[in-house]
């Protein structure tokens, strides 16, 4: 059974494919040009969907982590790694679209800047996290050490943004703290963006769920 | 009362091992050697970069003698007996961080003369301050690194896994601690650098808690 066996799944993938053509247009039709930052600034209809696509991954292996250790229903255990990975593969991305956008803006592709670091520790983080899935042993094991893992990053998190924003408090601050200065334009389209991501999110949670699925079922079969 | 004997366990064990506390100190007098020639280039300079090269020190030492932490239990799979033997797992895991501490803060008080000696530390503040200082942050490398090595050596890669793990885990305690580390041996008053202690405060009691919450679901067969 593939995971397109399925019409709800057609149907979401389909309507996501539309909605991101739309988003694509409006992004580059619509959205107004910001003075001093030209085109470079349309990375940031990317840039922050992604973030936010990221925190809702991590967020998620920090909840179904701990409700695996509680309930130690497997369901769980496949849905943290599920979030763990899509978490990671847009961690992935905010890091190769942040220094985009800073070279031109910033001057320079990387500073010590709060979030960035952040960012990149969470990074490695889960890079440690997959590790131990995959070198952890037998599969009870692994995801008991992965869901621990899990746990004491997203614990981390928040300790570590702040040891970093005092540590470098002269370091030029994020720009999306002050987001709320945009044009009603720019932030109907970045909505719509925001949307369209999380969808995407949405999409690609259900289908690595899926399959994780498929596999441990493979593997209870050949056990039998 | 079991705390007490698993700490006696772990320290009847180092004495007749003498792994850990010999195994950390010989490292960090290596790394101080190689540090002495490294930066001989700049000796006026290297003052600034001082606290940070111990705490670098530190953390590696650190990493060696967790990786001998759990090796008894390895070899002669007296893990299985300890874990069948009727302790809550939370005081095997607080038995093994108190020892561990005491062995991480014996192999430090043997390598910071080196340090004063070889490469000038000094400390224009109170020794006392910075030894409280080693106190808090140990007992922060010690929570983490207790529940990492405890699953990194049970796995295939542990000697990898571990400081891969550990190092981003720690990372806001290495900050701290240099941070500190630079205000005390410049003779900074503690309102100068009490957000590090906080933070090296708030680091070690979540991570102490949450690793005697989870030690069980570590230690689990």
């Amino acid at each position: 059974m593939t995971y397109l066996t399925y019409n709800k799944n057609k149907i979401l993938l389909f309507a996501t494919l539309i909605i991101m053509f739309v988003n694509l247009w409006t992004i580059i039709y619509l959205a107004p040009m910001i003075p001093d930052q030209e085109w470079a600034q349309r990375i940031f209809y990317y840039h922050v969907p992604l973030a936010w696509n990221a925190f809702l991954g991590y967020f998620g292996v920090m909840i179904f982590s701990i409700t695996y250790l509680i309930s130690r229903n497997t369901k769980w255990d496949v849905l943290a790694q599920a979030a763990a990975e899509v978490g990671t593969i847009f961690c992935l991305l905010i890091l190769i679209t942040g220094p985009i956008w800073a070279k031109p803006i910033w001057g320079k592709a990387w500073t010590w800047e709060p979030r960035l670091t952040t960012t990149l520790i969470l990074f490695l983080l889960f890079i440690g996290y997959f590790m131990i899935r995959e070198f952890g042993g037998p599969y009870e094991r692994s995801s008991r050490y992965a869901a621990v893992i899990g746990i004491l990053a997203s614990i981390d998190i928040p300790i570590i943004y702040y040891a970093v924003d005092f540590w470098s408090p002269q370091v030029q601050s994020h720009p999306q703290r002050d987001m709320g200065g945009h044009a009603s334009a720019v932030m109907q389209v970045f909505y719509f963006s925001l949307f369209t991501f999380t969808l995407i999110f949405v999409n690609m949670m259900r289908y690595r769920s899926h399959v994780r699925k498929m596999e441990l079922l493979k593997l209870e079969e050949e056990n039998v | 009362m079991q705390l007490m004997t698993l700490v006696k366990k772990e320290f009847h064990q180092e004495i007749r091992a003498k792994e850990s506390v010999i195994s950390m100190t010989v490292f960090s007098v290596a790394v101080i050697l190689l540090f002495s020639f490294a930066f001989n280039a700049a000796p006026a300079e290297f003052n600034k970069f001082l606290p940070g090269l111990i705490w670098m020190t530190f953390l590696f030492v650190s990493v060696i003698g967790l990786l001998r932490s759990f090796s008894a239990e390895k070899e002669m799979d007296a893990y299985s007996a300890l874990l069948s033997s009727p302790v809550d797992r939370g005081s095997i895991y607080l038995g093994k961080l108190i020892a561990f501490w005491i062995f991480l803060l014996l192999a430090q008080g043997l390598t910071i003369p080196l340090f004063v000696l070889f490469l000038n530390f000094k400390i224009s503040g109170e020794w006392y301050v910075f030894i409280l200082l080693m106190m808090l942050t140990d007992w922060a490398i010690s929570g983490v690194g207790i529940m990492i090595s405890g699953m990194g050596l049970r796995t295939r890669m542990g000697e990898v896994l571990v400081p891969v793990l550990l190092f981003p885990l720690l990372s806001p305690v290495i900050i701290a601690a240099t941070k500190s580390t630079s205000a005390i041996a410049m003779g900074l008053p503690l309102s100068k650098f009490n957000f590090w202690i906080m933070i090296l405060i708030t680091f070690s009691v979540v991570f102490s808690l949450v690793g005697y919450l989870t030690f069980g679901a570590i230690s689990e067969e």
